[in-house]
């Protein structure tokens, strides 16, 4: 069904594939850009992927004016205004985001910091706040999972209230999303696992959402057929360049769904287990999917009754009733989550995660302020929400 | 401009002869140059000053409508007691108003009038349509937040307690078969609390006050 009206909006530059690294410099020189500020985390320069861009950006013009590689997992208030100096004391003129999620949003948290000229964060936390033209940003994921390359929106987390602040703005999109496939191929399999889960449950979310829409659902479909297809090749074999750059397409492309018809209760409950018990999001998600899929089934069953096929494959969406597909659809998702159980390690409940069952009910409070809930079509209270985390737990 | 538009129209169909469009050309360029002295091709949008006014009304009655409620339903009371003492609302429909401004006084909400004023938070309408569906319930408030027709400015756990009172307050002033309609799910308000708590608003809480 067409909705009564949508918006959608990706004006993102992606360069995908081979070599992909090797064109930043001229992208950066469209922008006008000569003195770019790499934002990177240290598990990523272990894996020497600082040194792969560095090296691309060889034989260019362009000068590293610093390299800034202290972001936690989740990013943070603190280290957003720690890297804002940075680039300012290095007379910086862009950002080069090389790492996962956390590093992309601290990327866009420095990029508020300094085009708004602010050292307070929290005036912008919102929807739609941020005024200032940012500093052009390139974002190069080297997980695939949270879409942050095409997303107008920052997570970062607030480590004096323990909640993960969330900006949108349309002028948080990087200019350019840069996937090249050196990138990924050193993420550990249990990493690989949940990062992809939660580019899964974007396009599930994205595709049961209020503002679904015939855009959203083109990515948001592609993408789930992708990770089908992808992912398990992705955790046994990490070396796999097609399965790596096949769910970091996927990603792109839930990331590029959800960033126009938004995410649900999903990432509501998410973001508040991890803001309250600092739990990885992408665990947080694949445990949370099929819980918050069934209490959502009132109203979603017939999108995630469609979603059977991209999710199961032509074959099993043959052989299942029609009125069965919706549960089937969860059915598969618990199935994928026990698969990457056994396969990686990867935790099946919050107990597993190390969530403290005391903090339920903090975690319950602190979702009901989340913005997500509000894009879920089903409506949920604080007494509902604990239900869904103790079946979780 | 739209006299060039069907010039270029016209050439690009490339069903009339080449001779024929030279002369229409330099005709139709006469013309535009002839319009332009004689009016300005400036054009003001109708100003939609009534549905401003009416705008207006309605954000009255939600003002006093939320003012009565926010003193007589536990559970929005029990919502309130999340603000600071103070704490100021403000609806806008941009640009230039209406406004509705509210505030929390001693444990309640007051309605403050329909003038401009700083806020913690701020609900602002894209336009006067997006204010109009939203108030006449013929849009639920998650779906303009969805739409992008409502933006906010504040705390985002502050903006989801309004949204969750404004459930409570909409659904004392309309009735379920237009509440129901676009809320996700109507509030659970006992049904003995809901009439009594209707009548009260319509009789004393829009009208005076109360
Ligand atoms: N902005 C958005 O649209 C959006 C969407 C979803 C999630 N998020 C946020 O993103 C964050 C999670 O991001 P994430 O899941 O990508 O994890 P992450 O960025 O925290 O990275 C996880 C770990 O993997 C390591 N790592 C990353 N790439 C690697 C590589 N190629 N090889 C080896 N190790 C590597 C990192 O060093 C880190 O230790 C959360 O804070 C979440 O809230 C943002
Ligand atoms: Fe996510």
């Amino acid at each position: 069904m067409l909705p009564a009206y949508f918006q959608f909006y990706n004006p993102v530059k992606i360069l995908s594939g081979k070599k992909a690294l090797e064109n930043i410099p001229f992208e950066l020189e469209l922008l006008n850009a000569s003195r770019p500020m790499i934002v990177t985390d240290k598990g990523v320069v272990q894996a020497g992927l600082v040194d792969i861009v560095t090296a691309a950006l060889g034989g260019s013009n362009l000068t590293i004016g610093a390299v800034y590689d202290k972001t936690p997992p989740d990013s943070s208030n603190i280290v957003i205004g720690e890297a804002a100096a940075l680039f300012r004391d290095a007379k910086c003129d862009s950002l080069i985001a090389v790492g996962g999620g956390s590093v992309l949003d601290t990327a866009k948290g420095v990029n508020i910091v300094i085009s708004e000229d602010t050292t307070d964060l929290m005036k912008f936390i919102g929807a739609d706040r941020l005024t200032k033209p940012m500093r052009p940003m390139i974002a190069v994921p080297t997980t695939a999972g949270t879409g942050s390359e095409v997303t107008l929106v920052a997570v970062i987390a607030n480590e004096e209230k323990c909640f993960k602040m969330l900006f949108t703005s349309y002028l948080l999109l990087p200019r350019v999303a840069v996937l090249d496939p050196r990138m990924t191929l050193t993420v550990p399999p249990r990493i690989t696992a949940f990062t992809a889960m939660d580019a899964l449950t974007h396009a599930v979310e994205a595709y049961s959402c209020l503002q679904k829409n015939p855009l959203s659902d083109a990515y948001a479909w592609a993408a789930i057929d992708l990770v089908r297809k992808h992912m398990i090749m992705a955790v046994t074999d990490g070396k796999n360049e097609e399965a790596r750059m096949a769910l970091a397409n996927a990603a792109l492309m839930a990331g590029c769904a959800f960033s126009n018809s938004m995410v649900g209760l999903v990432h509501a409950i998410g973001h508040a287990v991890g803001g309250v018990s600092r739990v990885a999001h992408g665990m947080t998600m694949a445990i949370l999917l099929p819980w918050c899929m069934e209490y959502n089934m009132g109203k979603c069953a017939p999108y995630y009754g469609e979603l059977l096929l991209p999710l199961a494959g032509p074959d099993e969406f043959l052989k299942t009733d029609p009125e069965k597909r919706a549960g089937r659809s969860v059915a598969v998702i618990r199935e994928m989550n026990s698969h990457l159980n056994r396969l990686a390690g990867m935790p099946l409940t919050l107990k597993d995660c190390g969530v403290k069952r005391e903090s339920l009910p903090d975690i319950a409070r602190t979702a009901l302020g989340d913005g997500a809930l509000v894009f879920n079509p089903e409506e949920s209270d604080y007494n509902e929400i604990l239900g869904i985390l103790r079946k979780a737990y | 401009m739209s006299v060039k538009y069907n010039l270029t129209q016209r050439l690009n169909s490339g069903r009339m002869p080449v001779s024929l469009h030279v002369r229409s050309n330099r005709f139709n360029n006469e013309k535009t140059t002839m319009v332009l002295k004689q009016s300005p091709s400036e054009i003001k949008p109708p100003a939609k000053r009534i549905k401003k006014i009416m705008c207006a009304v309605l954000l009255f009655c939600l003002g006093r409508g939320f003012q009565t409620v926010s003193g007589m339903d536990p559970d929005v009371i029990k919502e309130i007691e999340g603000w600071n003492e103070g704490f100021g609302i403000l609806f806008e429909v941009a640009p230039g108003g209406p406004y509705l401004q509210l505030r929390k006084e001693k444990n309640r909400i007051r309605f403050l009038g329909l003038s401009k004023a700083d806020a913690d938070l701020v609900i602002q309408f894209k336009n006067i349509e997006a204010a109009f569906m939203v108030l006449t319930a013929q849009m639920g408030t998650p779906q303009a937040f969805a739409e992008h027709r409502i933006s906010v400015r504040g705390n985002l756990p502050e903006a989801m307690r309004l949204i969750r009172c404004l459930n409570y307050v909409q659904y004392y002033l309309f009735p379920a078969f237009i509440a129901g309609k676009v809320m996700k799910r109507l509030p659970p308000i006992p049904a003995g609390r809901l009439l009594s708590g209707r009548a009260y608003v319509y009789l004393f809480g829009v009208p005076l006050g109360l």
